[in-house]
């Protein structure tokens, strides 16, 4: 495999003004995750040592095997909700190694809102089931959830992907032979109460820990019983009268010491549908891709550059180099697994839309899990290509993408917009995996010519009713509607929406990758089957 | 979580980690590097800790590591979390004897007054043509053995109760 030849210039004017520009946006990225992961109001932390219990971040830490990797999952979801006052929705989610075994956590965090579910609480966690499902990993949930938020009831309670999701998705688990270990480090109350129930492994902590359907206040108002919370659902009860929990533990450390115990006796699967060779660092520096990334999301950019600095030793195996040339395809390595590569230079066309669901197959058929880099605008449009067939040959590339059935991954690194975002494995697409660079952008259409879509709609009911509107007029209906448009594309709010797992510093997304691929193959790869493809 | 080792009487924390090169030993606050191990025998190899190389012979018996290093002999006691971090006198056990079925108690082996510790044998019971020894739950003095022998008694009947130690 031949190495990419880097033509960056990386002592250029542009090229500098990208590296201050990204380099700011990955130190605020920085800044937004420390604060939704430890910037709490004192008061919280202070209950939370009166109740004897450790801060999220701690029990997470103690779980995890020392200096091992944790692939953290939508750390800032909910940052553009509630006023910002649920960081990460009150939950952390991610993939680390548990005695050895890769496991991905959930952990209600009950510093925020004494862990409260809230409508985007509930989906970080199935969407965290979901993963387990998808790739077969083994869950650990530490449990300490006050409930769901009433007053949101409606936005997280009914529905298909609701909190009833949560336990279903254990329970196909279970079926799947996929274990569970649940602590009980809070109340888990309600529906709740199902999530240790659900696990084949539960602990329970003495004195903190309890399971029961109503609490003590619910049921003093349905049956007028006085009954401590202790003597209704305690640990001790649990775990030798009416065996809902496994194990009982005398503190927080304790039940985490059982769980290791437990976790430490799983079946490991090997992962032999998948060659590995010695992985090998990139010959160019992550570095370089703050000077790579435009500052203008405008500014046409060589993916190869890219790819050059997240694939092992820079190599690259093109494929089809001179044909459909606006979709990049070819085979690299990464940390020795080798990925099927499909990047845009550009918007796609007929050619690169062929080229690409071919890629596709080949890579399905030879096993080959997929990475996707999007930058695109979507799919060209005007008579000529719609003559030529641009959305037939749109639909073969979006019939190859759902039908793939190697894992797919997707980062979308600068633009994503219109049907280019589905074609390159959007969420809709269930890739393993999506993660966003903090500079790019997702909607349905660019910011500019939405807006200006908008204002002429806008404008024009308004000239029915007063005549014709002054450039000052339209300037004042324009510049809202750009602000919220540009408010809701930007990287921040689709992850906070969890329309991605997370954002990415483009210098980690090499390791985030490597986590996310590995994770994957613990799954096995079904057989290749497609539908019918428009010929 | 990390692991724990007693040596001397003294706690060690401990973790060995991935390393380019053999492992990585996190000890407290320090980390050495590199640390390697080769075996010469079932119990006997090379201990290679940042560079320098020491012959080791080693014997491990359960939890107990007899370590011979640098002419001195030494133990290591692996400190289990699931143990340290769960008295086997948790407090939470309760002071009572219960029946676990209906039966008939055959024989006492214990008498009010007398010191019992957590597992000794009670009295054994007959029930469904099988004997059944039940044991002290916790460590105590014996208060009261409500059930004599030849007497029959109900499920959950309560068969001894002890006092705490000093009370």
């Amino acid at each position: 495999m031949q190495r990419i030849g880097s033509v960056a210039d990386v002592n250029s004017q542009a090229f500098r003004r990208n590296d201050l520009h990204n380099r700011q946006l990955a130190a605020e990225l920085k800044e937004r995750q420390r604060a939704a992961r430890f910037h709490r109001p004192e008061r919280d932390f202070e209950r939370l040592r009166r109740q004897n219990k450790l801060f999220v971040r701690e029990r997470v830490e103690a779980l995890l095997d020392p200096e091992t990797p944790f692939l953290e999952l939508s750390t800032l979801a909910a940052n553009k909700a509630y006023d910002g006052e649920v960081p990460g929705a009150a939950q952390v989610v991610g993939i680390g190694i548990v005695a050895g075994r890769e496991v991905i956590v959930h952990a209600d965090d009950a510093s925020v809102k004494s862990g409260a579910w809230y409508p985007l609480s509930v989906k970080k966690i199935v969407r965290a089931l979901d993963i387990a499902i998808e790739n077969r990993l083994p869950m650990v949930h530490l449990c300490d959830c006050a409930g769901g938020f009433l007053p949101l009831q409606a936005e997280f309670f009914a529905d298909r992907y609701h909190a009833g999701r949560i336990l279903r998705n254990q329970s196909i688990l279970s079926k799947m032979g996929v274990p569970q270990v649940a602590i009980v480090m809070g109340h888990c109350t309600a529906a709740g109460a199902y999530v240790p129930a659900l696990s084949e492994y539960n602990i329970m902590v003495e004195g903190t820990g309890a399971i029961f359907l109503g609490g003590p206040p619910v049921v003093k108002a349905a049956t007028g019983e006085q009954v401590s919370a202790e003597d209704l659902g305690g640990a001790l009860m649990h775990t030798s009268v009416s065996g809902t929990s496994d194990y009982f533990a005398r503190s927080e450390m304790h039940a985490i010491a059982i769980a290791r115990d437990v976790v430490a006796r799983f079946h490991q699967p090997a992962k032999p549908w998948i060659d590995r060779v010695a992985p090998e660092p990139p010959a160019y520096s992550a570095s370089e891709l703050y000077g790579i990334i435009p500052k203008d999301a405008r500014a046409q950019f060589d993916m190869r550059e890219i790819i050059a600095r997240l694939v092992d030793g820079s190599r690259f195996h093109e494929y089809q180099p001179r044909y459909g040339t606006s979709l990049v395809c070819g085979f690299a390595q990464l940390y020795g697994y080798q990925v099927g590569i499909l990047a845009n230079n550009g918007v796609l066309f007929s050619d690169s839309s062929l080229k690409g669901a071919h890629f596709i197959q080949l890579c399905d058929k030879n096993r080959t899990p997929l990475l996707f880099l999007q930058n695109v605008t979507g799919f060209m449009v005007g008579r000529e290509y719609e003559r030529g067939g641009i959305t037939k040959d749109g639909a073969k590339l979006i019939m190859a993408v759902s039908g793939a059935s190697v894992p797919k991954f997707t980062i979308v690194c600068n633009s994503s917009h219109g049907a280019g975002t589905y074609a390159m494995s959007g969420r809709a697409f269930d890739p393993r995996f999506v993660f966003s660079w903090p500079n790019s952008q997702i909607s349905a259409m660019g910011a500019d010519q939405a807006a200006g879509v908008l204002t002429h709609v806008k404008a024009r009911q308004l000239a029915r009713v007063d005549g014709r509107l002054s450039e000052q007029e339209l300037a004042a209906i324009r510049e809202p509607i750009l602000e919220q448009y540009r408010e809701r594309s930007s990287a921040y709010y689709a992850t906070s929406e969890l329309w991605d797992d997370g954002i990415l510093d483009p210098v980690d997304t090499r390791t985030a990758l490597a986590i996310a691929l590995s994770a994957s193959l613990n799954a096995p790869a079904d057989t290749p089957q497609y539908g019918v493809f428009r010929l | 979580m990390h692991h724990s080792f007693e040596i001397d009487g003294v706690d060690h924390r401990l973790w060995l980690s991935n390393s380019q090169q053999g492992y990585r030993l996190h000890l407290r606050d320090q980390v050495i590097t590199p640390v390697a191990f080769t075996y010469h025998s079932e119990s006997s190899g090379i201990l290679t800790i940042a560079g320098e190389s020491e012959p080791v012979r080693f014997a491990i018996e359960g939890e107990l590591i007899h370590l011979h290093i640098r002419g001195r002999a030494r133990i290591l006691r692996y400190i289990d979390p699931l143990r340290t971090l769960a008295p086997a006198n948790d407090g939470t056990r309760p002071l009572i004897a219960r029946a676990p079925m209906p039966g008939v108690v055959v024989a006492t082996t214990v008498s009010p007054g007398q010191s019992v510790s957590a597992g000794m044998a009670l009295m054994t019971i007959e029930s469904m043509k099988l004997e059944t020894i039940i044991r002290s739950p916790q460590d105590g003095i014996v208060d009261r053995v409500h059930v004599k022998e030849g007497e029959s008694f109900e499920h959950d009947a309560v068969l001894v109760t002890l006092s705490k130690e000093g009370r």
